[in-house]
């Protein structure tokens, strides 16, 4: 667990996309789930959108834990795929280069840093940034939307600590 | 996969400690056990048999699925079979990444919990080629080597912190 990730607008990722070109739609569904960047239910109906827009998915594949990069070292995708959009964090992605160093990678999530979570709370606090990302940190988003930030401050670190 | 190192030797961690200090040790058993052993069983033993044999009261060796949970931090403190030990716990060693460390200061806001680890940032792990850091955090200086990354001895060498285990 750890890296809270966001969805990118979905016109900025089909615009990195051939339409002439079948894709693959890879998803991490672990800590991306947290931030409702991807995993089980929004992976489905980010797969949805892009067919909508007329994109051809050759392979859709959920992924337990991409980062441990076991998991990819073992999957075999569709030899006409040449484009995989991945809804994971920078960690996954760098892992997937290195096993499929000939394949484009998509990036479908920006990653913001790393969190504390509570279900309880029905929050994510970035509690440390990535560079580009630092004016964010201590933001609390709603649980499963990273798109949303949570009003008033639920996860507070006591004075001193 | 968060990939953290130690911010100090073994020596260092006693003097943040007072002889008569009820301890816990809590440890994360996801990322931080890839971490070289830094976290897991492999790090709870490490650190909990060095504090026995040195004479230190370490009253409870928790592991703990995933640190930056704070739900299951919280459990802790809740639950009959370790309630006591947190409520009468001097201070907490965690081995995890920050957000652990921070999770549990959230949780037990009136206990001193000691901050052991530096987190670097996220990367990957592979049976074959071990962990590797990728993308360091905001304020982490470290040279990268593309999506290959960089081994966590690798990263604590160009810091000059210690790794893995205490």
């Amino acid at each position: 667990m750890g890296a809270i990730t966001r969805l990118r607008p979905m016109d900025d990722v089909v615009a990195e996309l051939d339409p002439a070109e079948p894709l693959a739609v890879i998803s991490c569904n672990n800590c991306v789930k947290v931030a409702g960047s991807g995993g089980e239910g929004v992976w489905e109906a980010f797969c949805d959108e892009l067919t909508a827009r007329g994109f051809r998915i050759e392979d859709r594949v959920l992924i337990t834990n991409p980062c441990s990069r076991g998991y990819l070292e073992n999957l075999t995708l569709s030899p006409a795929v040449k484009t995989v959009v991945l809804m994971a964090c920078y960690g996954a992605q760098n892992g997937f280069k290195t096993v499929f160093p000939d394949l484009k990678l998509v990036s479908a999530t920006e990653t913001l840093g790393l969190f504390v979570v509570s279900k309880a709370d029905d929050v994510v606090k970035l509690m440390m940034p990535f560079p580009g990302y630092e004016h964010l940190k201590g933001t609390e988003f709603k649980l499963g939307d990273t798109r949303t930030v949570s009003k008033g401050e639920k996860l507070v670190m006591a004075k001193g600590a | 996969m968060i990939i953290s190192v130690r911010r100090f030797e073994y020596e260092t961690l006693k003097q943040q400690l007072k002889p008569d200090d009820k301890i816990v040790i809590l440890s994360c058993n996801n990322c931080a056990k890839k971490c070289n052993g830094l976290g897991g069983r492999v790090g709870l033993k490490a650190l909990g048999d060095k504090l026995d044999a040195d004479g230190y009261n370490v009253t409870l060796r928790e592991l703990c699925g995933v640190a930056c949970s704070l739900d299951l931090i919280r459990k802790r403190a809740n639950e009959e079979a370790t309630r006591q030990f947190f409520e009468e716990a001097d201070v907490i060693i965690p081995l995890s990444c920050e957000d652990g460390e921070d999770a549990a200061a959230m949780a037990f806001p009136h206990t001193r919990v000691l901050k052991v680890t530096k987190t670097l940032g996220i990367g990957w792990g592979s049976p074959t080629d071990g962990v590797r850091l990728t993308t360091p955090l905001a304020g982490v200086e470290l040279k990268m080597n593309g999506p290959e990354g960089i081994t966590i001895d690798e990263a604590a060498q160009q810091l000059g912190l210690p790794a893995g285990a205490f």
